[in-house]
């Protein structure tokens, strides 16, 4: 196999390519989603005209909010109700992964990978981090929802615009177990983080959840102020890789790095655990009423 | 350390942290409930209070409305009366103006009933002139020539 091939789609290339192609179609839901989600003041006024415009969207987030996950006991028929009826953080996360979640339709499974996966993989990242948050550091980690929900997603943009070269290197960790990150560098020049801070710097994402995208797999690397925010995404993804939410034939990096980031982060593991097992039966929950469907 | 010993402290790290969890738990959903209810009355209070804005709208223009009404009754009455005083008084020149049939001897005048009247009885029904009564010196002397002899002498005297 001839792993020395590389692309000929540069980084700003391959950025530019999304910004002709379909994914850009979400751009100015999900900046104008996250940017209310890092900004608690917001008005809710601000949050219905984000959505109204996008009556697709508005249909999907009002089936969601009816379904029988969210089980409220009233049937909920315009966005200012679902704010009234399921709060405003809870729509917001709705609204963010029903509009992220665009970008996972179709696509065939191959080579241990497949888009649903990868969603997935997304979704149980989003809901640890924000657990880890609420149960151990007692805050409502709204933004780390949104940062475990959009990390990979520079896994997406590759996939979509470069997809022969995707199928290789996912062949490639399929042959030999490696990290994704090697994978992609070697047959691309870059890796998904790469691909995924350039779009959010591209798209005005907040600095937070730009350092959360860009470092996930190197939190050392994210500016001091948000390191302890990227090294909770680092072991949300570990851990969710570990517990069969992954989406490649990953070898994941040494245990030691993430006993060393639950240290630092003041962790204990029997905490940890029960937030995964916590996490796991939501993720249950949610497959089982078929929320999970792109 | 026996094996009991430390499953104990384990269970008893596991019940720990359970506390600890559901304890942020319990005053996050608080805090999310507070906020919700405080949105939930803002909402309210703001229907409240544009409800009796709207009611406070909806009295001051239905006060106009009628004070309207009044006042175009009131001008339509007026009309009326100005119009009812307009056409007599236009009667009433009509009346006085133009040809008056008088009898060249008596002086009585023909009303448009036909019928002929003393000259102060029509004018003094179709004008507002009223009669005093007297008699000149010409007739005073043809019917009463002895009195009227008399009645000179005493004026000249007085003078
Ligand atoms: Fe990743
Ligand atoms: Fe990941």
């Amino acid at each position: 196999m001839d792993v020395s091939k590389k692309t000929d789609v540069s980084l700003v290339g391959l950025l530019d390519l999304v910004e002709a192609s379909s994914i850009a179609s979400i751009k100015g839901t999900v900046s104008g989603i996250l940017s209310l989600i890092s900004d608690p003041a917001t008005s809710s006024f601000d949050l219905v005209q984000l959505i109204e415009v996008d009556p697709p969207l508005t249909a999907k987030i009002l089936r969601v909010a009816n379904s029988s996950y969210y089980a409220t006991s009233k049937t909920i028929s315009d966005i200012q109700q679902a704010l009234i009826w399921i709060g405003s953080d809870t729509l917001k996360e709705i609204i963010l992964a029903q509009k992220m979640s665009e970008l996972y339709r179709g696509g065939t499974p191959v080579h241990g990978y497949s888009r649903l996966q990868l969603w997935r993989h997304s979704l149980a990242v989003a809901l640890l981090a924000k657990a880890i948050y609420r149960r151990e550091f007692g805050e409502k980690g709204n933004n780390a929802y949104a940062a475990g929900l959009m990390h990979d997603i520079g896994v997406i943009v590759e996939d979509q615009l470069l997809p022969q070269e995707f199928m290789q290197l996912v062949q490639a960790m399929e042959d030999t177990p490696q990290s994704l990150s090697g994978s992609e560098t070697s047959f691309l020049g870059y890796d998904h983080c790469l691909v995924g801070m350039g779009l959010a710097e591209k798209w005005n994402f907040p600095d937070e959840l730009m350092d959360g995208i860009g470092f996930h797999h190197n939190p050392e690397g994210a500016r001091e102020e948000h390191r302890m925010f990227v090294k909770t995404i680092f072991i949300a993804d570990y851990l969710m890789f570990e517990q069969g939410y992954g989406y490649v034939p990953v070898k994941l990096p040494d245990r030691e790095i993430l006993q060393q980031y639950v240290g630092d982060l003041g962790l204990q593991w029997y905490a940890l655990r029960a937030i995964v097992a916590l996490v796991r039966e939501e993720l249950g929950k949610i497959e089982q009423k078929g929320y999970l469907a792109v | 350390m026996s094996n009991s010993e430390s499953d104990l402290r384990g269970r008893i790290h596991e019940l720990e942290t359970q506390v600890r969890h559901l304890g942020n738990e319990l005053r996050l959903t608080r805090e999310e409930y507070e906020e919700a209810a405080s949105k939930y009355l803002d909402i309210y209070f703001n229907l409240e209070k544009k409800i009796s804005e709207r009611t406070k709208e909806l009295d001051a223009v239905n006060g106009m409305l009628l004070g309207e009404i009044e006042e175009r009754k009131r001008t339509e009455a007026e009309k009326e009366q100005l119009i009812a005083r307009l056409q007599k008084a236009m009667q009433e020149v009509k009346v006085l103006s133009g040809f008056l049939p008088i009898c060249a001897s008596c002086k009585k005048i023909r009303d448009d009933t036909g019928y002929w009247r003393q000259i102060e009885e029509y004018i003094s029904k179709h004008s507002e002139a009223l009669f005093s009564h007297g008699i000149c010196p010409d007739c005073s002397q043809k019917l009463y020539p002895e009195y009227h002899a008399e009645l000179q002498r005493r004026i000249k005297a007085k003078k």
